[in-house]
């Protein structure tokens, strides 16, 4: 999924296009293009390939935790705040909870407790 | 947690300090952390999940496997069947405090509110699963047993003085002058460095159940909790701790691939039961020993297996009765799995497997040596739960044991033998820097190699070896070469990468998980003999060995830093048990075992500077979130019950169920008369899950719920029927009058409350119900009234049951019968039942009734049908044949069929007719 990404880790104003491919790291694709300000411009700009380009094989996971984004609300972190296995987490960009790593005992609090009914618990998929 | 991060250095840490620092908030430590503060100590509760859904009981429990209730059970009974469960190799004191304690903490675990199964005449409800003695109390409700607990947490006279710390790990116990003084962990979530200093430590981390592989394949479908990967073993042996009986694995018979119970214990009392692909059964009992799993794993080998949990046998009433708790407590995803699969209990056999090696004291017998006040090895350390070796303990065990940690360990943080604080004043001891920075660098060592192997692939090698390699059946060849390879991997864990705390978390396990498989595998090398079943089944020394190891086998670290194996005696029984004589030897009396050499360990490093964590944005339902975690008043929430939203009012709902602040009652009471529908049900759940907490005589909350009965809405009406009847707060009137309702939901429950009322002739006239459920609720609710009856009442019900015993359905007509039994089986019910079972067109669960009625009827009309039904084509209605001709067995023919049942094909008749014939002395 192509994103965009506007700030960097500093706080300072970038305007990157780059693909999820995991949760909350990315790989860069694209032109970085500076902010606006003058002095942002002069400071030098992080190691952004270090920081975002994942070194490690791409390995795509069916994650059983899925949460239905038109549900979930917004500032809303009780499920990510119980998983037994802190497997959720809040997407910095939509501010929705997502599966950030396929590690579940399928044990369904995250569904039970959600407010809004937003969380559906699927089976793993090697068990499935 | 997503964030990657740098390595704090050592001194930049979180300092904290208490009396009693507990670590894990399962089973156990909630309830040491709530006893510890009663008695005074300032507590430091750790956990790196999140208390309200942390441990074994993350989603509740179905019911009680170990509860010694007075009248029921003696504790003797109790600890002479786990004493012969577990081969003899037992410290009777342990079990002994979990028998004779469990009926006062089950008392205690009432008043805070969690509910257990009664009988109409409020009696526990106990079912019988091990060989001898009913121990096992069902909870039907017992999803919101962790909910409770998190409740009495939080209450202010706890919450004074229980600190709670989230998401924070120890990695390491830390010693000082050979005692305990505090741990050493981090936050998963930013990664800081955390360091404990604490009068007393209790572990209280589950088993170690990230051991073995499961057959899926995937990491965490694990049958315990998966984040119960060992972590306590491993502390508590690199405190100098001494661990037992790791060789006694567990190995549980589980739903396959789902890899949950299935559970047979709940099963059971429906009628479900474990049969091989032929569909006999195979077990004689269905209690979880080695025994009985070394029967499992034989029969799915052979060429009767696979093997399968038999239900599609059942009434339609029966299995959906099943689904509601199968599909909602402790395992609440079995139903969504099934479905996944287009299974369903009605037409499909549950196929059922082994599940892979773990260490767990609730189940089997491994973990940290305690004795009966939870006191370890070493001084100030303290193990409850399934991490203590406290055998076949299960979850009144686990609190049991807990409780007693707490006492004593806030006693020992008092008292002149603790280096933590004193009190508030005294300042943090001083902790030891050279094991604060070995943990440091366990911790943070990740960081440094962020391209090494990630943990994922680290975690399924090693426990792909161990499944290879200490799994049973077991050989000391085999053995040896996990010993080498985990030596091997040792250098490999070293070298793994993480980059985030999330990481660093899993990467800690894994060093734990490797800790426990090096264990487990030299107590299993050490142990030269074969014993409890498949649990430690040598290959190569196939025999029990009690002239050289009627010993426990303990192993902890040696002075030279290598684990040392070391046989202790087994203590003189307190209730003996005649099938072992235990010899008698110095209690000091320890035997050191020589063991095969021990592979290195990493060393300390270097470090980097740390970074930041993340933050979060409120809007509506946010506010009531934030309210509920600081114990809310009823005034407090009551605008968001009157929100104009109906989520928010459900939401509020959920809050005020979720810490029952007082009022709570009269609120959901009011609630329950809300214009839509899922808030009305909602209040009523809350309602119902807090009737133990309930003020019975607030007339205000009365007068508030018998308005409620003339709810349009019958899941109302029925809900405030049950909530008078289990708060005992209402005469015959409301009940009398709901017979009438339109609804059979609310009929039944106003049975059920004439049943508890003791109205015997209200409850028969309710005979011609309409509803075949009603009817057979009259015809059970008889039955259970059977001992209190006045002689017209006893009229009123043999004149029932004769018509229901007429019924057209076939379960009233089987209840009936069944009740007639409970009846002493008056004419003209006993020839009615002795016609029914010589009918083979009859349906076979009005036979099964009809041969339970006749256990109560005159010989000389029984024994002949009975005799007869002793080869029936069904196994359930030659089960009830047996059991009701065991008394009868001095009449002509009762005695031949029964040797001849001896020998049945089905297991479970076979059992019962051995102990008839043995006259009750099986």
């Amino acid at each position: 999924m192509v994103e965009r990404l506007t700030r960097l880790a500093d706080g300072r104003p970038v305007d990157l296009e780059y693909i999820r491919v995991r949760g909350d790291r990315v790989v860069l694709h694209g032109e970085v293009s500076r902010g606006a300000s003058d002095d942002l411009l002069s400071a030098p700009l992080p190691a952004i390939e270090q920081e975002f380009i994942m070194p490690l094989v791409e390995t795509r996971a069916d994650v059983p935790v899925t949460i239905d984004a038109s549900l979930c609300v917004e500032g809303c972190t009780l499920c990510v705040d119980i998983c037994p296995l802190d497997s959720l987490a809040i997407s910095p960009d939509s501010g929705k909870a997502y599966m950030h790593v396929d590690e579940c005992w399928y044990c369904g609090p995250c569904a039970a407790r959600c407010p809004t009914g937003a969380v559906t618990v699927n089976m793993p998929y090697l068990l499935r | 947690m997503t964030e990657p991060i740098d390595i704090p250095p050592p001194g930049q840490r979180q300092e904290l300090s208490c009396d009693v620092a507990v670590v894990g908030g399962g089973t156990a430590g909630t309830m040491a952390a709530i006893t510890a503060a009663e008695m005074g100590a300032s507590v430091l509760l750790l956990d790196k999940a999140h208390v309200r859904h942390s441990g074994a009981l993350a989603m509740g429990m179905d019911g009680v496997n170990n509860a010694v209730i007075p009248g029921k059970a003696t504790p003797e009974d109790y600890v002479a069947e786990i004493t012969r469960a577990n081969e003899g190799i037992i410290n009777q004191r342990t079990v002994y405090q979990t028998a004779s304690r469990g009926y006062e903490m089950v008392r205690r675990l009432e008043q805070y509110g969690v509910k257990f199964a009664k009988d109409a005449h409020g009696d526990y409800d106990v079912r019988r699963v091990h060989r001898s003695g009913s121990y096992v109390l069902p909870m039907p409700e017992g999803k919101d047993i962790k909910k409770v607990l998190y409740r009495v947490l939080r209450q202010r006279s706890i919450r004074e003085r229980v600190r709670i710390e989230n998401r924070v790990m120890p990695v390491r116990v830390l010693t000082a002058a050979g005692r305990a003084v505090g741990v050493a962990g981090f936050n998963t979530r930013t990664g800081e460095f955390v360091t404990v200093s604490a009068g007393a430590v209790i572990l209280a981390t589950g088993a170690c159940g990230r051991l073995g592989l499961p057959a899926s394949g995937y990491l965490y479908g694990t049958y315990e909790n998966p984040t119960n990967a060992g972590d306590g073993h491993a502390m508590a042996y690199h405190a100098g701790a001494e661990l037992s009986g790791l060789e006694c694995f567990q190995i549980n018979p589980l739903i396959k691939d789902y890899n949950g119970p299935a559970c047979a214990y709940v099963a059971n009392p429906f009628g479900g039961y474990q049969v091989n692909h032929r569909g006999e059964r195979f077990v004689d009992c269905d209690y979880w020993s080695g025994q009985m799993m070394a029967e499992v794993a034989r029969e799915i080998a052979s060429a009767r297996g696979p093997i399968y949990l038999k239900l599609t046998h059942l009434p339609e009433e029966t299995i959906s009765a099943l689904e509601g708790i199968l599909h909602t407590t402790e395992r609440p995803t079995r139903g969504t799995f099934h479905a996944g699969r287009g299974h369903d209990y009605r037409t499909h056999d549950v196929e059922m497997h082994i599940s892979e090696i773990g260490l767990c004291g609730g189940h089997s017998s491994s973990g940290v040596w305690v004795d009966e006040n939870a006191v370890t090895t070493v001084p100030g350390l303290y193990a409850a739960g399934d991490l203590a070796c406290v055998p076949h303990n299960y979850m009144i065990g686990a609190f049991v044991f807990g409780d007693l940690a707490g006492a004593n360990a806030s006693e020992f943080a008092r008292g002149p033998g603790a280096a933590g604080p004193a009190g508030p004043d005294a300042g943090p001891a001083s902790l030891p820097e050279d094991q604060i920075g070995a943990a440091h660098e366990l911790i943070y060592r990740p960081l440094r190699n962020p391209d090494g192997p990630p943990q994922a692939q680290v975690e399924y090698k090693l426990r792909r070896f161990v499944n290879d390699y200490v799994a049973p059946p077991k050989t000391q060849a085999r053995l040896a070469i996990a010993l080498e390879t985990f030596g091997r991997m040792t250098a490999e864990i070293a070298r793994m990468g993480a980059r985030t705390p999330h990481e660093l978390m899993r990467c800690a396990e894994v060093t734990f998980i490797r800790d426990c498989a090096e264990l487990a595998a030299r107590a299993s090398l050490g142990r030269t003999e074969s014993r409890w079943g498949l649990y430690h089944d040598r290959a190569d020394h196939p025999e029990r060995d009690d002239a050289e190891w009627f010993w426990h086998l303990n192993i902890r670290r040696g002075a030279d830093g290598n684990p040392e194996l070391l046989k202790r005696p087994v203590g003189t029984y307190i209730v003996p048990v005649s099938e072992f004589e235990v010899p008698v030897r110095d209690p000091g009396e320890v035997v050191l075992i020589a063991g095969p050499p021990v592979p290195g360990r990493g060393r300390l490093g270097g470090c980097r500077p740390a970074a930041a964590a993340t933050s979060a944005r409120p809007p509506q339902i946010l506010e009531l979130l934030r309210l509920a975690e600081m114990q809310p008043s009823v005034p407090q929430l009551e605008p968001y019950l009157a929100d104009s939203d109906a989520r928010v009012r459900r939401a509020a709902i959920a809050a005020l169920t979720e810490t029952a602040p007082p009022g709570a009652g009269r609120a959901l009471a009011q609630a329950a008369g809300d214009d839509n529908g899922t808030v009305r049900h909602a209040a009523v759940a809350g309602l119902r899950e807090l009737v133990a907490v309930l003020p019975a005589d607030d007339e205000a909350l009365l007068d508030s719920l018998r308005r409620r009965l003339g709810s349009p809405d019958p899941v109302v009406r029925s809900a405030v029927l049950d909530l008078l009847r289990e708060m005992r707060a209402a005469d015959a009137g409301p009940f009398a009058a709901a017979l009438s309702d339109a609804d059979h939901r609310v009929r039944l429950r106003a049975v059920s409350g004439l049943v508890s009322t003791g109205e015997a002739r209200l409850v028969a006239g309710a005979a011609a119900d309409r509803s075949r459920e009603v009817r057979v609720a009259v015809a059970d609710g008889l039955a259970a009234l059977a001992a209190e009856l006045t002689e017209t009442g006893q009229a009123n019900a043999r004149e029932a049951l004769e018509r229901l015993a007429g019924d057209p359905d076939v379960l009233v007509r089987a209840a009936a019968f069944k009740a007639a039994g409970a009846l002493g089986c008056p004419p003209p019910l006993d020839t009615l039942a002795a016609r029914a079972l010589r009918r083979a067109a009859v349906a076979w669960e009005v036979r099964a009734g009809a041969a339970q009625a006749l256990a109560a009827a005159s010989p000389a009309i029984a024994v002949r049908p009975l005799v007869a039904a002793v080869s029936d084509p069904h196994a359930n209605v030659r089960k009830a044949a047996v059991t009701a001709l065991a008394p009868m067995r001095a009449y002509p023919g009762a005695a031949e069929a029964l040797h001849a049942a001896a020998s049945d094909g089905d297991a479970d008749v076979r059992a019962y007719a051995r102990y008839a014939v043995d006259g009750g002395r099986g």
